[in-house]
């Protein structure tokens, strides 16, 4: 009468290959494994190849299982996916690159010291998750006809982008202290929080594919809506925390000396003017 | 990363004036946003409203009863007979989104010049065949307007809604009775019998697009 609609965890985890995913990912893990090889170890440790090997079975398990499949009738297992593309694979890919190590040079070097900008990475991002989330007429063509093929896409690489200017993997084009970094978290994140706010407390369901799904596990789709408001607004915590994080260093620093300083190691001997958050 | 190039200065960055970060921050988001367009067009050359199939399968008929003159008869909805069809599944007990349904789709086929409506027509197909007859379909789908109501029974139906995707489970009330949780797809059908694209009930509302949809299969795009 119906599909299955309460899977299990091995039936939600049974193989489904989605073939110019896999070989996304293991292009990036051949890429990773090059690099880590040739590496002095002390430049690049193992700890971070960990990390990495973490988020490549994060982003496996949410691109080659049947997950995708069950997304059809749940919008919390939907927004799961998308936030472990968005806000777990990231953040792991990120910390498992050897910051200091990777030199890009030449126009590599100036095209990433440009989307690494906070500001070019926090207008993509907010347009990512606004343009899809928010139900607005002029956009119902594409949001539909993008919502399953593109969007996860555009998660992972928002997200990577995202965290890639928190963290600063590559200091040698990312010249931003803690201050604007943690501006820029605290901002990034906000879009994503009202969205999730909306999902949560909204009385009807709003995402278009869901008003009249079969949910799985015995949900209706505004319980579902709600799970995924809360899915959302979790995922959104860790980046949120450590904007604060950032932003209390910047504080700290400020307090101690009066000055706040762009970037994290002063110039020996060189007094430094304040300089305007940008 | 390119031996022998210059070692960048990560200071430019960060001595960047906002406007020029704020310049290229809106050339970026004209890029994303022009490059989902591009994908979207690649997709489908038309903009439909509708969520598009990739690729066009052909649908499957529909057999089943119908009343005809007051008396259940056999009906057969066969793709590819000429004709670009809705097709809708829902029960006549439905509180919401099955009327919404019928009634937008009326809607929109009123919004159709007469020869467009002469090749058009919304089957709606019941998933509750345990009440819903072939005359209480009839009664319920004449009165949102021209909709061919169809019964099909058990087990003939699991198969059709398979094949167009569609699930469907009976939901005891609290007062008792039941009503059917149910896939509110709405799957346009071009004349060649072919799925093109489905719209959900929230997108029916928006007549002029989705008769766009309707028109430019209808055209044989």
């Amino acid at each position: 009468m119906t599909p299955n609609l309460s899977p299990t965890l091995l039936e939600l985890l049974a193989p489904r290959p989605d073939w110019p995913w896999l070989i996304g990912i293991l292009a990036a893990l051949v890429w990773y494994a090059l690099g880590f090889v040739r590496a002095p170890r002390a430049q690049w440790p193992v700890w971070r190849a960990a990390l990495f090997g973490v988020a490549t079975l994060a982003a496996l398990i949410v691109t080659q299982t049947a997950v995708t499949d069950f997304t059809l009738n749940s919008m919390s297992l939907y927004m799961t996916r998308l936030m472990v593309l968005a806000e777990l694979v990231p953040p792991l890919v990120v910390l498992g690159l050897p910051a200091g190590y990777l030199i890009p040079r030449g126009r590599p070097a100036q095209a990433l010291s440009w989307l690494l900008d906070p500001w070019v990475a926090l207008s993509l991002w907010a347009v990512i998750i606004i343009f899809w989330n928010v139900p607005a007429g002029f956009s119902a063509s594409l949001v539909s006809n993008t919502a399953s093929g593109l969007l996860p896409t555009l998660y992972l690489l928002g997200g990577l982008l995202s965290w890639a200017v928190v963290l600063r993997p590559l200091p040698s084009v990312q010249g931003r202290g803690y201050g604007n970094r943690g501006w820029f978290g605290l901002l990034s994140a906000l879009p994503m929080m009202a969205v999730a706010a909306v999902w949560l407390y909204s009385p009807r369901v709003l995402y278009a594919p869901y008003v009249g799904a079969l949910c799985l596990w015995n949900t209706t789709p505004l319980q579902n809506q709600v799970q995924s408001g809360w899915v959302m607004m979790i995922a959104g915590l860790p980046g949120m925390a450590l904007a604060i994080g950032q932003l209390m260093l910047w504080l700290i620093a400020l307090a101690d000396s009066g000055t706040v300083y762009e970037s994290e190691e002063e110039p020996e001997g060189q007094e430094k003017a304040p300089e305007p958050l940008s | 990363m390119t031996p022998g190039a210059p070692v960048p200065d990560a200071s430019a960055q960060a001595g960047r004036p906002w406007y020029a970060s704020l310049l290229v921050a809106a050339l970026a988001v004209l890029l994303l946003l022009g490059g989902v367009w591009a994908y979207t067009r690649l997709k489908s050359p038309f903009p439909y409203y509708g969520t598009t199939f990739d690729e066009p399968q052909q649908a499957t008929a529909v057999s089943g009863l119908s009343a005809v003159g007051g008396k259940a008869a056999p009906y057969t909805f066969t793709p590819g007979e000429g004709k670009v069809t809705a097709v809708f599944f829902g029960f006549t007990h439905c509180p919401d989104v099955c009327p919404a349904t019928l009634a937008y789709l009326e809607r929109a086929r009123k919004a159709m010049t007469t020869s467009e409506r002469r090749q058009f027509q919304v089957v709606f197909v019941s998933l509750d065949p345990d009440r819903d007859s072939p005359a209480r379909l009839n009664e319920y789908a004449r009165y949102f307007g021209s909709a061919q109501g169809v019964q099909v029974k058990e087990p003939a139906l699991a198969a059709l809604a398979r094949s167009y995707a569609v699930s469907y489970a009976k939901a005891p009330l609290p007062g008792g009775g039941y009503q059917i949780n149910h896939t509110s797809a709405t799957f346009l059908i071009d004349a060649s019998g072919k799925k093109r694209l489905l719209w959900d009930v929230t997108q029916l509302s928006d007549t002029n697009r989705v008769v766009r949809d309707i028109q430019h299969v209808m055209d044989g795009a």
